[in-house]
């Protein structure tokens, strides 16, 4: 009749883009980049722009193989979370390979794999370049490739894996939280990330559910289940360390790997800070918090699915609902 | 008015077009052209052939039809225009300009206490009264509330850009719905009825305000301008917070809704006798030389609409029927108005839509401003891959279309355009299995 051959409403879109979003992260992001260039000089620096120009350049080869659009500006923030993960004396060799793997499991799997943890679990097998960590305010170079074999005389160990009933930890759990204290690049401060977390949850970027789930999580599972007589002090100081703090806000919020449904979004950040801690305690310090956020991505459709809302005009949505869509033959 | 209601969800448009001027401007009264096409309804039949004289307000379709439809100008038939199972789909009245009325119509002349509840809606019915938007004519749905009506609502909102057809109807006829309404509250045997109205424009709700006065009958409620507060589920919910599941139709438990427009032609059919020949249409948009509100008669061409109102400027990109959020695009000047239709929107490029490249960034911003509760983006993944028992299954027959998740979308998904294919796809399925029965 009189319609038009394709639907088009609605005719109106809102100012949101990929820009403004990535911009936002960005903005966020910025007090954790500047502290880790005044805590380890500028090779931090280096770091981070190499990993958002390598991915940068991974999604426009992969945009183009997939034909699909090109997100350039998601790329790049993948690249910037990618190396806020790493520490500051890793060499440069690892960085492309991370990013291509980080922007290739975004594309390809469409987040089942959270890029992070896909990108950097790997790297924990070439020897020790991913637990290498040296003294804060210790100015590392910019143009050298790689610190392998230089480092023994700046190498410190990270006071998170110097908690135990034994021995006390160097710095105090306050130095910790503000990032006087070795950390990975992007873990130095959690109280620079945190505020990073509060902008992003204003703006409307990142939804409260999984920043606080996850340290939620991670802080109710310790006290909970009380760990073998150790101080109550070791929570604080896990969660005062950068790597939860940093996982919490960027690794797990990461939008391809996360639920998109608002309480799925709390189960996943419960379940990342739970699967978090137990690996900590475990003695997986660096790694630990990667695998969780690996292990809870790959529930991340099912999750979805199953903690969906329900209808509008229905008290529940029945069982056969929730899980209709993998057995469409039930229905 | 410190009490505003609302639903979960929905979102806030922009409203700076409306200050440029259809609502400003008075109702301009627009003469019927020399020519209309009135389109009937689905599965229409007329009695009358080519060459009959037809005067104003006559029934033009059959009498048995559900929805009857009337001329709306008196004069001759010129054409009738048929589909190929014998259907008619329009009819083409040559105007002769004298708008002879109909004789056998008649103004209601007893008293409203003395009215029967069935005689309201008789008289509603053969009056042909009905809503924008497809569903159940008003008639229908006062017979299916008769006698369990728990609620009464009048939607007066609108709340999208360019709009102003019920802002003008408010504030220049607050009495002609204030009226209806009091004959639906005597049709449903009610106490009193909420008039549902949005805060988006204070001129408006002044309007009602002072019309409405003391009267103990009336109450008004103003919502929070989100759109799509004008979905009727969703005004039944802001205001007693009860959901209507999708299966049902609001009359069935007991909320009935009807438009502004409804009542005011409610109360044109009772006091004058006369049925919707005539509806008021916004004519807007940023391509157009003068924004107004424009009554016009049923049947009335695009085409003789824009002679009427000027012309277009020379950056016209497209001309969409309806809402932004909800309009389809026109294809050509030769529609007629329909009893459906309230706008006409002559848009440049900026509001141009559909880029076939689009990807989920799986922001989560769809999920969290669909009024219905939905998972819009995986409505439309499952729609590309053509899986219809799993869009099903995620609830597509309670998505009501409004638009707000495609709006909100960074990566530019269409999940509106997504939705309606499968719904058509299910649609033409159910129909086969039916017709192979």
């Amino acid at each position: 009749m009189n319609k038009s051959v394709e639907f088009s409403a609605p005719h109106l879109r809102s100012s949101e883009n990929e820009l403004l979003i990535s911009l936002d992260f960005f903005f966020a992001a910025l007090p954790v980049i500047i502290w880790s260039v005044i805590a380890y000089g500028a090779r931090p620096l280096g770091i981070t722009v190499l990993s958002m120009l390598c991915a940068s350049l991974f999604e426009l080869v992969f945009a183009c193989l997939l034909r699909s659009r090109v997100q350039i500006y998601t790329a790049a923030l993948l690249g910037m979370i990618v190396s806020f993960f790493m520490p500051a004396t890793i060499s440069y060799w690892f960085v492309p390979p991370a990013a291509l793997i980080a922007v290739a499991s975004r594309r390809f799997t469409k987040g089942v794999l959270n890029p992070i943890s896909a990108s950097l679990l790997p790297l924990f097998l070439f020897g020790s370049e991913m637990t290498a960590f040296t003294k804060v305010y210790h100015k590392l170079d910019l143009g050298v490739f790689s610190y392998a074999g230089n480092i023994d005389e700046m190498a410190v160990t990270l006071p998170v894996k110097m908690l135990s009933p034994e021995t006390t930890p160097a710095a105090s759990a306050f130095d910790v939280f503000l990032g006087n204290s070795p950390e990975s690049l992007g873990g130095l401060s959690a109280a620079l990330l945190l505020i990073g977390c509060l902008y992003l949850i204003i703006r409307g970027v990142i939804s409260w559910q999984i920043p606080v789930g996850f340290i939620g999580g991670a802080a109710v599972i310790w006290y909970v289940f009380m760990f073998d007589g150790v101080n109550y002090d070791y929570a604080i100081y896990h969660l005062c360390s950068g790597g939860i703090v940093l996982a919490a806000v960027f690794g797990a919020t990461e939008y391809s790997s996360a639920p998109v449904v608002p309480f799925g979004r709390l189960v996943h950040g419960v379940g990342c800070g739970v699967l978090a801690m137990v690996f900590r305690r475990f003695g997986l310090y660096t790694e630990g918090v990667l695998l969780a956020m690996l292990i809870m991505s790959l529930f991340s459709r099912v999750i979805d699915l199953v903690t969906a809302e329900r209808y509008f005009g229905y008290r529940t949505k029945k069982l056969g609902e929730r899980f209709g869509c993998f057995f469409p033959k039930l229905k | 008015m410190s009490n505003l209601y609302t639903f979960m969800g929905g979102i806030r448009l922009h409203y700076d077009e409306r200050e440029r001027g259809a609502l400003k401007r008075s109702i301009t009264v627009m003469p019927a052209p020399s020519q209309i096409e009135i389109t009937f309804p689905p599965h229409g039949q007329t009695s009358l052939s080519v060459g009959d004289t037809v005067y104003l307000g006559q029934r033009i379709s059959e009498d048995t039809s559900v929805k009857p439809i009337h001329s709306s100008v008196s004069g001759k038939i010129g054409e009738v225009k048929r589909d190929e199972d014998g259907y008619v789909i329009s009819v083409v009245i040559e105007n002769d300009g004298a708008d002879t009325p109909d004789s056998s119509l008649e103004p209601f002349s007893k008293k409203l206490t003395e009215a029967t509840p069935e005689g309201i809606v008789d008289i509603i019915r053969n009056a042909g009264i009905c809503e924008t938007g497809e569903g159940l004519s008003v008639a229908r749905r006062i017979e299916i509330a008769l006698g369990g009506a728990k609620r009464l609502m009048v939607d007066c909102t609108e709340c999208e850009p360019f709009l102003a057809t019920r802002g003008r109807l408010i504030i220049e006829r607050a009495t002609d719905i204030l009226n209806g309404a009091k004959i639906l509250l005597r049709a449903l045997e009610m106490p009193f009825a909420d008039i549902v109205v949005d805060n988006s424009d204070i001129g408006v709700i002044r309007a009602l305000e002072a019309a409405v006065g003391n009267n103990p009958l009336l109450r008004i409620r103003v919502a929070d301008a989100k759109h799509p507060q004008g979905d009727k589920r969703l005004i039944v919910n802001a205001v007693t917070g009860k959901e209507t599941p999708v299966r049902e139709a609001n009359a069935q438990i007991g909320y009935v809704v009807f438009s502004a427009e409804a009542c005011a032609d409610i109360f044109s059919a009772f006091s004058k006798g006369m049925p919707q020949i005539r509806r008021l249409i916004t004519v807007s948009g940023d391509a157009i030389t003068e924004s107004k509100v424009l009554d016009v008669a049923i049947g009335t061409r695009v085409s003789d609409i824009i002679d009427f109102c000027g012309g277009y400027t020379s950056e016209l990109n497209k001309v969409v029927c309806g809402g932004l959020m909800r309009g389809y695009e026109l294809i050509s000047y030769e529609k007629s108005v329909e009893r459906s239709d309230y706008a006409f929107l002559f848009l440049t490029s900026k509001y141009k839509t559909g880029s076939k490249r689009s990807d989920c960034l799986r922001c989560g911003k769809c999920v969290k401003n669909c009024p219905m509760h939905l998972i819009p983006i995986y409505l439309a993944n499952a729609s590309k891959k053509k899986n219809i028992s799993k869009v099903l299954a995620m609830g597509l027959k309670n998505c009501i279309e409004c638009g707000t998740c495609t709006y909100n979308c960074p990566g530019g998904v269409e999940h509106v355009r997504y939705i309606r294919r499968a719904k058509e796809i299910y649609n033409s399925n159910q129909a086969k299995e039916a017709g192979d029965e």
